[in-house]
């Protein structure tokens, strides 16, 4: 017999008290964990559309170019790295592409932009660009002529499907480039900075005109789940290096995409910060029945103490009856939380009246909730810890209660 | 030296502006093995006495001491202490903790103690069976009879060997059979284990069983005489 075992069997005396605090500890943690993961799930389909609509999880590009753009700074021979690529069994495919800066024209309209050599065959199974055509048709294999204009440039230039448009800008060699492609299709990803600007065509077409053969500017690298990025951004550079390709840099997207990194973390710290308020709003309500629990007993105190007990051990035998009530709290919306997450994990949850939307920009309207071990972690931590300071206050109240006034209160 | 001397003890309780003189100047001595009454009319201070004797409460003035150790003089630690050690109590309402069995309120004190669980198992039960109560050790006290409960409130308050048993009114919620077998049998002990008992009361029959009656009046000692006990037990 211990205190434990005397704060265990106080938790059954006032059992609808006890089960209201259980169950409001639980709710609070459920819902932290179920909205936490829904949370990490929002950002992995963030990624996932980042990732999918050009950058790819990983890329290979020279060393250098990621800082100057610089064309002339371009993988030689990219096939030569295809068998390093398809030995990491999670990367799923890769694509290699040109980023050739270029000015645009149709009749007497000229915009700057930003030509993507692609291979349309490749591209279509590392982006979502087939899926984001919204007028006319993606590039076939064969097609050297065509060119896809991004949505925004495509008004610009008043451009339309079967159009001509004229490019010029300057070779990998220093020369002049410049050539007529024919529009076959427009596209729209959704994000500014690609709408505004890109022009995708042939691969092969751009290498020639650019002075580019056989070569690419990057090559994107999509991966079965992104938590396997940074151990595969690690296994490309030993496998890299043992083959002595030199002057080769692996990126991760976050690289790539920096800001995205940082506006999920942002996010993600801000939802910490609101999900403690909420629980600790919750927590109020908690600390009231833990203080209830205390005036009804003071007179058992009283007792207690009349008994030899010290005051510290009131207290600790108080507290521990609070942390009982929290730990089975915890435990069980840990359970439900987990439970309710592991089956939209599976079944997904659509945003309501956002299907339309996330369709146009090639996203999925589902997302998929991502429990994970730091989401527990941290839904138990901030449960816990304001849980375990709401049933501060009755375990110092009790250690300060003098024995006849307390012996007094029935 | 006395085990128990209570010396110029006034004691005054502030209720709102006013101040109430619960204790005015009480001198009493009280030696090992006796068993003692300490009677007078609600609001003569009985229960502040026994309150102050027992480390409850502390005098406004005066002097207590208990085996030798004044109990104003110590820490709010050590009075934990002395009573754990030295005192043992016995409320008029049993005061037994409802959530434990007869058995673990018997050794609850010594679980305090620290005395090992075999032991303290050991002495319970024996105690539990001194006071009849042997076979209702694993009830809880709602499942006891308000004697059942008392004889446990008894149990508990002896089984660590205290040096004096303070029994705040303990026939008072009894009917009188049963508030007779509970005084044979705190007298037994008295005279048996040479245990001190010091009693509050009104009640005429703890008095009769007294070995000493002192009688309070207005928070001050109207009389004090030893006297024969009804009952050798």
């Amino acid at each position: 017999m211990t205190i434990v075992l005397i704060a265990w069997r106080n938790i059954g005396r006032n059992r609808r008290r006890s089960i209201l605090s259980i169950a409001a500890v639980a709710g609070a943690m459920a819902l932290l964990v179920f909205m936490m993961a829904f949370q990490k799930g929002s950002y992995l389909s963030m990624i996932n559309t980042t990732v999918h609509a050009h950058s790819g999880h990983i890329q290979l590009q020279r060393t250098g170019y990621f800082k100057d753009g610089d064309l002339a700074l371009k993988l030689d021979n990219p096939e030569a790295l295809s068998p390093i690529l398809r030995s990491i069994k999670e990367i799923v495919a890769f694509a290699p592409r040109i980023n050739a800066p270029a000015l645009v024209s149709k009749d007497a309209k000229t915009f700057g932009s930003l030509i993507w050599g692609i291979d349309p065959v490749a591209e279509a199974n590392t982006s979502t660009l087939t899926k984001v055509i919204k007028k006319g048709k993606y590039l076939s294999a064969e097609d050297k002529t065509g060119a896809l204009l991004s949505d925004l440039l495509a008004k610009n230039l008043n451009a339309d499907i079967g159009d001509e448009i004229v490019f010029i800008g300057q070779g990998a060699d220093g020369s002049m480039a410049a050539g007529k492609l024919f529009v076959r299709g427009i596209f729209k990803f959704g994000i500014n900075e690609i709408d505004r600007v890109v022009m995708a065509a042939h691969i092969e077409t751009i290498q020639e005109i650019f002075s580019l053969q056989d070569s690419a500017s990057e090559i994107a690298v999509i991966l079965d789940s992104d938590s396997a990025r940074p151990l595969v951004i690690d296994s490309l550079k030993q496998r890299l290096a043992e083959r002595s390709f030199d002057n080769i840099t692996v990126l991760g997207w976050n690289d790539i995409s920096p800001e995205i990194e940082q506006s999920i973390e942002i996010d993600w710290k801000t939802g910490l910060i609101m999900y403690a308020v909420l629980v600790l709003v919750v927590g109020f309500g908690i600390a009231n029945t833990f203080f209830m629990a205390f005036m009804e007993r003071i007179h058992e105190y009283g007792i207690l103490l009349s008994l030899g007990m010290k005051s510290l051990t009131v207290s600790l035998m108080t507290y521990i009856e609070s942390a009982l009530l929290s730990a089975i709290g915890i435990a069980l919306g840990a359970v439900v939380g987990i439970a309710v997450t592991e089956y939209f994990a599976k079944k997904g949850l659509t945003i309501p009246d956002a299907e339309d939307l996330f369709a146009e920009y090639g996203m999925d309207p589902v997302v998929y909730p991502a429990l994970s071990a730091e989401v527990l972690v941290i839904a138990t931590a901030i449960v816990g810890i304001i849980t375990a300071a709401m049933a501060l206050y009755p375990a110092w109240k009790a250690g300060r209660l003098e024995p006849v006034k307390a012996l007094r209160r029935i | 030296m006395s085990l128990i001397e209570v010396h110029n003890v006034i004691k005054n309780y502030i209720d709102g502006k006013n101040t109430v003189e619960a204790l005015r100047g009480v001198d009493i001595k009280i030696e090992t093995g006796e068993f003692t009454a300490i009677a007078g009319p609600s609001g003569s201070g009985k229960t502040t006495l026994l309150n102050l004797i027992g480390g409850l409460d502390t005098v406004t003035s005066g002097t207590i001491k208990v085996d030798d150790v004044e109990l104003s003089a110590v820490s709010i630690r050590r009075l934990s202490e002395m009573r754990l050690h030295k005192i043992g109590f016995v409320f008029q309402s049993y005061n037994l903790m409802p959530v434990l069995s007869a058995l673990e309120n018997v050794e609850f004190t010594m679980m305090l103690q620290s005395v090992p669980k075999r032991e303290r198992t050991r002495r319970a039960k024996e105690i539990l069976d001194k006071v009849g109560l042997s076979e209702h050790a694993h009830r809880r006290p709602p499942a006891l009879s308000g004697g059942q409960q008392q004889r446990v409130a008894v149990a508990r308050a002896i089984v660590s060997g205290p040096a004096v048993v303070l029994a705040d009114e303990p026939t008072a919620n009894l009917d009188s059979g049963t508030g007779a077998k509970l005084l044979d049998l705190m007298r037994t002990l008295n005279k048996t284990e040479n245990m001190t008992f010091i009693f509050s009361t009104h009640d005429p029959m703890v008095m009769d069983y007294a070995t000493r009656l002192i009688q309070l009046h207005d928070g001050a000692v109207r009389s004090d005489e030893m006297k024969n006990s009804k009952t050798a037990g």
